[in-house]
């Protein structure tokens, strides 16, 4: 049988955002795989040095439509590291709290895209109603649905609404009750089984060698987490577990997704608990210094980096983005070898691609 | 490859157990939702959700509150604001913001920097239209008075200074219990303007009190938390124009005659003396009009935190360290 390469995508429903897979095929074996992204490049790495810091905000909301807030606050992050800023208290575990209510939103839309690709139409509208519940939080912290915009430079935009915490605590008592429910969904169905166990699978070598960061190479066994190695805000006052899985297939990925939602709840709790009064804000200076800082977070993707250099005026002269996903699509070849063509979809959708900011 | 790793946790798959499992799990929950659950979907025309009170929608600009500065249009990361200079019949020759929705990112930096809480976001968020021009909406479109501000920012009252009507009696200087007020000399006039430093005030308002001449008087001004500019002025270049004075919509600079500066006409008759702009910074929000307005680079905006150790460009100017918290 002669061999051919398959264009998959741009416009496939395997691709969530635009880029183009493409696979060699023997038959139905792939024997190669090349990834082609660009499709939605929207250069924002160029278009940041003409913004200012405080206008560059609510671009860094853009970079990914499923977990926009941790992209912001990254950004916030990184520019209080260059500024030399000391944010309050209470501003920390307010975003702290907000991170593990957007990972929440964000694993949700994973399994609902995940399902779908994997014919579980079930699974779709449940993870998608569950995450209502997440996004109206968010919605009524920040103002908006998707692209919150809350994380300022020195803090945040406001605090707590009224009944916030009790609101809170009820979505993730709800979510708790609700989480045994959506793993029956897939946990006792045999065609999940079929297609997730030992497909896709990355091993741990592969995974660390390549790059591959978060729930991806966590479910290839490594128990690395930014949160845990490199404490940012408030993570290392807080208790929780890193989550790994030892299958480094794509059934490993959604356990290991699963597991981390649990997690997320537990710090949604602890950070409400523990959350001091007082300000919320530092007034955000107007001039970044003549020097670099970098911001390292876990996105619900993987490890999210921003490297900034000031040149002592109100823009800054580079703002990097290390996007994970950039890095795990890198790995797409070597997770695909030797599968079938229709396992493509059900290895493709468990890394949880978002191309916004994989092309930037 | 690990597949036998995987294969050894494979469970036994049955036909009842791992297929019918999740058939039931839906069919309970769907039975749940049709009896006795709420529906998850609301009839969008005729039901609407509850927006929070932070839902950024469409704007409404208070004519009366605006005063004109110009830093929402500063501020928008996609330059979808403009000023438009406008005749109204109360209010007089302003200049107002206008939106363009089809640019607009909704990200309410422009609510969040305006100072006078005049430009809020509501609401609102059916904004289609059948016309490409539809998105733009003029002032006059977003004005609505009477909208309530849902969420004011933070105010502090400071002791505002009318200049014009201080005689420099320092009764304020002598009553201000944690001494923030220090008289400080405005060059080449003559005269002495009290200074506030709003970083130690504890706005008990003695001061106000306390002035004779009742130049002082308690104001709110609402924090914004971003650092603004100030205007660092530059005395050896100034003409006393005056076209400072009448940028600013904050009532910040004061135009003082300079004592000494008359020349002698022709006739023998004495000219007017030369002014020079006052600046009452306590008063400024930064907007970089008065800057914009000079013609004489006598003005320079300099960040808030450099304010104090900044130095005019060619020559000593005056000294005012006016600070804002």
């Amino acid at each position: 049988m002669a061999e051919m390469w398959i264009n998959m995508g741009p416009q496939h429903p395997m691709t969530h955002g635009l880029w183009n897979l493409r696979v060699k095929v023997d038959g139905e074996v792939i024997v190669d795989a090349m990834p082609e992204i660009g499709y939605l490049h929207r250069g924002m790495e160029k278009i940041f040095e003409n913004k200012t810091y405080t206008q560059i905000g609510p671009i860094t909301d853009r970079l990914c439509y499923g977990s926009s807030f941790t992209w912001n606050h990254l950004y916030c992050m990184t520019v209080e590291n260059l500024m030399d800023l000391e944010i309050p208290e209470r501003a920390k575990y307010i975003r702290v709290a907000a991170i593990e209510i957007q990972r929440i939103a964000s694993h949700l839309m994973w399994i609902a895209a995940f399902a779908a690709d994997l014919g579980l139409l079930t699974g779709f509208l449940w993870a998608m109603r569950d995450r209502e519940i997440f996004i109206d939080l968010l919605q009524a912290l920040s103002g908006s649905r998707l692209t919150y915009n809350y994380a300022r430079i020195g803090g945040v935009t406001a605090d707590f609404p009224p009944d916030f915490e009790r609101d809170c605590i009820r979505a993730v008592d709800y979510f708790e009750k609700k989480m045994p429910e959506h793993e029956s969904l897939y946990d006792s169905s045999k065609i999940f089984h079929m297609r997730t166990r030992g497909i896709g699978v990355l091993s741990r070598e592969d995974a660390i060698n390549l790059g591959v960061t978060g729930p991806t190479l966590r479910a290839s066994n490594a128990k690395l987490d930014v949160r845990k190695d490199r404490p940012y805000e408030v993570y290392d006052e807080i208790d929780f577990e890193v989550q790994c899985h030892t299958d480094c297939d794509c059934w490993g990925r959604y356990r290991v997704r699963m597991n981390e939602m649990r997690e997320s709840c537990k710090i949604i709790r602890q950070a409400i608990a523990k959350m001091p009064k007082g300000p919320v804000r530092v007034k955000t200076p107007l001039i970044g210094p003549a020097r670099d800082a970098i911001g390292v977070v876990e996105d619900p993707r993987g490890e999210g980096i921003m490297y900034v250099i000031g040149d002592g005026t109100d823009r800054p002269y580079r703002l990097k983005v290390r996007s994970p996903l950039f890095v795990i699509l890198s790995a797409a070849k070597p997770m695909l070898l030797g599968y079938k063509v229709a396992d493509v979809v059900a290895i493709m959708g468990s890394i949880d691609v978002c191309m916004g900011e994989t092309d930037k | 490859m690990d597949e036998q790793t995987c294969d050894k946790k494979r469970e036994k798959v049955s036909f009842t157990g791992l297929v019918m499992k999740p058939i039931w799990a839906t069919i309970v929950q769907t039975a749940r939702d049709s009896f006795g659950g709420r529906p998850n979907t609301v009839l969008y025309p005729r039901e609407r959700l509850v927006l929070p009170d932070r839902y950024r929608g469409k704007h409404v600009l208070s004519f009366k509150r605006c005063i004109g500065c110009g830093q929402c249009v500063e501020i928008c990361p996609n330059e979808c604001m403009w000023m438009k200079r406008i005749d109204d019949p109360v209010l007089g020759k302003i200049e107002r913001p206008g939106v363009d929705y089809s640019r607009c990112l909704f990200c309410g930096l422009c609510a969040e920097i305006c100072p006078t809480d005049a430009l809020l976001m509501t609401s609102e968020y059916e904004l289609s239209t059948s016309e490409r021009d539809g998105m733009r909406y003029e002032p006059e479109a977003l004005r609505n008075d009477e909208y309530p501000v849902k969420e004011p920012k933070e105010s502090l009252l400071i002791p505002v200074l009318g200049l014009d009507k201080c005689k420099g009696k320092e009764a304020c200087v002598k009553v201000c219990p944690v001494k923030c007020i220090k008289m400080v000399d405005i060059d080449r006039t003559g005269k002495r303007k009290p200074e506030i430093d709003l970083s130690i005030c504890i706005h008990c308002g003695k001061c106000a009190e306390a002035c004779p001449e009742k130049a002082f008087g308690m104001q709110p001004k609402l924090v914004v938390m971003f650092e603004r500019p100030l205007p660092l002025f530059n005395l050896d270049k100034c003409t006393g124009c005056g076209a400072c004075f009448r940028a600013c919509p904050a009532d910040v600079i004061y135009m003082m005659e300079m004592p000494g500066t008359e020349k002698k006409k022709a006739d023998g008759t004495m000219t007017k003396p030369k002014k020079r702009a006052v600046f009452v910074l306590e008063k400024c929000i930064g907007c970089g009009r008065c800057e914009r307005a000079c013609r004489f680079e006598t003005l320079e905006m300099v960040p808030e935190s450099q304010y104090k150790s900044a130095k005019p460009s060619v020559a000593k100017g005056p000294k005012k360290g006016g600070k804002k918290k």
